[in-house]
């Protein structure tokens, strides 16, 4: 990969993460998993699965379904 | 990529974040897009978090001082998130089919990337918005 678009975008995460972290627990949970699951990918030379993939899609759209659409009521 | 990997351990020692140094730095265009998918996550974590929240009254303008939501800001994170997310999924679909040496790759990739910049950039706007 280009080398400048990693950094690019590296920077631009980290400079977020502090927020992010500080607005939501489960955002620090999810950085932690992701750098995890990249150590394993990394230390086993490989790159995710069909269906690691897929288990990360289908996490992610759990995780939106969640959110509350701005013109219905809040019940919690 | 072992001087990208200085340059981003000298951002984290500025940054002060513990778990900072242990940051991989993605080592193909899949790792890559599974980090952009992490970020997209963690953000969207905050994003549910923050839309979840009782709506403010209607009399609170600017930074709200109660912990609650603006539905015009809620509306605007939500749109931003959905475009960070279908360019990521985009981008996902062409490195696993077409690899990351490909133009169309290439300018997937560069298209999540802005996408979730935006997104972030929104997102940790959310703190001011409800302190």
């Amino acid at each position: 990969m280009n080398s400048k678009t990693a950094l690019a975008f590296a920077i631009a995460a980290l400079e977020s993460l502090p927020t992010l972290i500080k607005l939501s627990v489960e955002a620090a949970k999810w950085i932690n998993d992701t750098i995890s699951t990249l150590r394993v990918f990394q230390a086993e030379g490989r790159d995710p699965t069909d269906a690691e993939w897929e288990a990360f899609n289908e996490r992610i759209e759990e995780l939106r379904a969640q959110r509350v659409d701005p013109d219905e009521d809040v019940d919690s | 990529m072992t001087k990208l990997k200085s340059k981003i351990f000298a951002l984290c020692l500025i940054v002060a974040l513990p778990a900072c140094n242990q940051i991989p730095v993605p080592e193909s265009p899949a790792q890559a897009v599974y980090q952009l998918q992490g970020t997209y996550a963690a953000a969207l974590s905050a994003e549910v978090t923050y839309s979840r929240l009782p709506k403010c009254p209607a009399e609170i303008e600017g930074p709200s001082v109660l912990r609650c939501s603006k539905p015009d800001v809620v509306r605007k994170v939500r749109t931003a998130s959905d475009i960070a997310w279908d360019s990521i999924k985009a981008a996902q679909t062409a490195v696993r089919t077409y690899g990351f040496g490909s133009d169309i790759s290439t300018t997937a990739y560069a298209s999540a990337v802005s996408a979730l910049k935006a997104y972030t950039d929104i997102t940790t706007t959310l703190e001011a918005s409800h302190e």
